[in-house]
């Protein structure tokens, strides 16, 4: 019981602490209970997020995760939290001036009665999702083949080895891709650090990342086109086959899908006209791409995806120059992750993805010239795309339509066109794959086409516009 | 409520329900333990059997790392069950062919039998070369040291 309560501490901390930073998100007009869920959710990965920063640095400087860095994370966090409620009453009391100047707009809430039932249904759906991640992380508690060879492998070393943790990443162990960054193993290595080892800490993180990412969803999608969109996707994502599985494997790609969506729910929030604070919600979005980076080495691609899309988008709507502005608030945003990721292959891993960038020129071009390879990867990647056996893509799509979306606004989604152009790095990286192609496919395709897809489904029902929240919000931009 | 945006919203949450009910029907995973969890607790065991730092093998049949054919579950569960040890794999039929200098195992002090099964007359002959003794047994696994 007390080692329950200690993980449990370990994981409030930081969410308390990292609260002040996403509550401002949809301040203007009154959240739904889906929006204040998301924010919850939202505050959880952004806490861990950090403290995966704090344990870095820490051990960089000559720490260990032991009693020591218990004793230095409590009043770091306590501080971190301090500031930032300070900074959020600063921003919100600036934030309020201005917006009574710029009249905000009131975000489509919905009938109560649509509202209660979508939040109602969210709920169960959530509630038997964390019932299958409990069944699935008792029968497994190691969660499966990468959980252990990879990423628990990694927290464990780094837990266990105390002043010697650099051992984790020496060439005998290059099997377990010493290149991947640190996000989720000093998750996991930093609640060790309060409770001890337990496989309780990665199959808490996992579940965390795995309702998460439902729940922000459903917050994003809700704020943009309300409450009943806002559930269509997130039950639409906890209904999609092999979703809860993999998250229940501890696998890091639901994780990255989360702290994918959540980027893209921030950066949805400062595309809203008239809001103020766009600054403040593009930092969030450069902080989540940032440990997206920080989690997987995909999601350094994915995060120079989503800003080459959201740039582009913007450059159409605002021009080049402001478009290019809109950069500083999200490099800000990405900077401190960035920084670990690169203390990180400075000084202790190896260059990252060297299989991939040392490969032969002249066989790379022979595997983009192919045409029966990229016959087997289109086709593969097609038969593992989520829910391809319920047809999810073609019903998310059809629901969004259904709730009002038009294909000019989804096509205009920095989340629609960052998801498609995800699916289209996921197949470049199956066309340069140095491995051999139908062992890669047949390990890894699934995995990799659940981590745009979270975003996918929040192209396309943020872009859904019911009419009772288009008039509202129509009504207050006249 | 059910205006044309209430029969909308009517059928998106139904539609999305009924997916979610057909999806959460599959079965879960099968129940019972799999390789890691099996083998984690019996490596656990054999861990607290090592000092710090101990320079500690594994006999295995093939080179699973090399060969994408051979299946490196054995090596990789041993590493993750001794971590932070670092664990050497011992091809056994190298050392049989080359001797215990080639192979690497006169470099180190503890071997881990049972893996992926390398063939037990190969093994005996091995730790009779190396004058191995045993120091833990586990169900399916034990752990020898090299005597003086």
């Amino acid at each position: 019981m007390t080692r329950v309560l200690a993980v449990a501490a370990a994981v409030a901390l930081p969410t308390v602490a990292a609260w002040p930073l996403v509550s401002g998100l949809w301040a203007a007009g009154r959240p739904c209970a889906l929006q204040r869920l998301g924010k919850v959710a939202a505050a959880a990965m952004a806490g861990l997020g950090i403290v995966s920063l704090a344990s870095f640095f820490w051990l960089l400087a000559g720490g260990t995760l032991g009693r020591s860095y218990v004793a230095a994370e409590v009043p770091l966090l306590m501080l971190l939290w301090l500031a930032l409620t300070a900074w959020r009453r600063r921003v919100t009391r600036r934030e309020q001036s201005q917006a009574s100047a710029a009249r905000e707009p009131v975000l489509p809430s919905g009938s109560v009665v649509w509202n209660v039932l979508a939040t109602a249904l969210v709920g169960v759906a959530l509630a038997f999702a964390l019932w299958r991640l409990i069944r699935i992380g008792a029968d497994h508690p190691h969660g499966g083949w990468d959980a252990w060879a990879i990423w628990n492998h990694r927290a464990r070393f780094i837990f266990r080895a105390g002043e010697d943790w650099r051992e984790a990443f020496v060439p005998e162990l290059s099997w377990s891709h010493v290149d991947y960054p640190l996000l989720l193993p000093l998750s996991v290595a930093r609640i060790w650090a309060y409770a001890g080892e337990t496989t309780l800490a990665p199959a808490v993180v996992a579940a965390l990342f795995t309702l998460a990412a439902a729940a922000t969803l459903a917050a994003g999608v809700a704020a943009s086109a309300g409450p009943v969109a806002g559930a269509t996707a997130a039950i639409l994502l906890l209904g999609t086959p092999g979703y809860v599985h993999m998250g229940a494997s501890q696998y890091a790609d639901v994780p990255l899908g989360a702290l994918l969506v959540v980027a893209l729910v921030a950066l949805l929030e400062a595309e809203r006209t008239g809001f103020p604070g766009r600054a403040r919600a593009l930092v969030l979005g450069g902080l989540f791409l940032g440990f997206a980076g920080w989690t997987k080495n995909e999601g350094l691609t994915a995060a120079a995806i989503v800003v080459l899309a959201r740039t582009l988008l913007s450059w159409r709507v605002r021009g080049l120059a402001a478009s290019l502005r809109e950069l500083v608030p999200l490099a800000a945003g990405a900077a401190l992750p960035a920084a670990a990721w690169l203390a990180f292959h400075w000084s202790v891993a190896p260059p990252w993805a060297e299989e991939f960038i040392g490969q032969n020129r002249t066989a790379l071009a022979q595997h983009l010239m192919d045409g029966d390879r990229w016959s087997l990867i289109l086709s593969g990647v097609a038969k593992v795309l989520p829910g391809a056996e319920l047809h999810l893509l073609a019903v998310a799509a059809g629901l969004a339509i259904l709730l009002g979306a038009r294909p000019r606004g989804v096509l205009r989604s920095p989340a629609f066109v960052s998801a498609a152009l995800l699916y289209a790095a996921v197949v470049a990286g199956f066309l340069v794959t140095p491995k051999p192609l139908a062992w890669h496919l047949a390990t890894a395709a699934d995995r990799l086409a659940m981590q745009p897809w979270p975003v996918l489904l929040l192209g396309l029902l943020a872009s859904a516009a019911p009419e009772a929240g288009r008039a509202a919000r129509e009504s207050n931009l006249e | 409520m059910l205006n044309r945006s209430g029969i909308a919203s009517a059928l998106a949450l139904t539609i999305a329900s009924v997916l979610w009910l057909r999806a959460v029907r599959d079965p879960l995973p099968p129940r019972g333990p799999d390789l890691a969890d099996g083998l984690d607790p019996k490596f656990e065991l054999l861990r607290k059997a090592l000092p710090d730092h101990a320079r500690v093998g594994v006999l295995l049949p093939t080179d699973t790392i090399s060969s994408i054919a051979g299946d490196p579950a054995p090596y990789y569960l041993a590493q993750y069950g001794l971590a932070p040890l670092l664990v050497h794999r011992v091809i056994v039929g190298d050392c049989v062919r080359d001797g215990a200098k080639a192979c690497g195992a006169d470099r180190l002090d503890f071997l881990v039998e049972g893996l992926g099964g390398p063939r037990q007359p190969e093994v005996a002959g091995l730790k009779t070369q190396l004058r191995l003794g045993p120091v833990a047994v586990t169900e399916g696994l034990s752990l020898s040291r090299r005597q003086p």
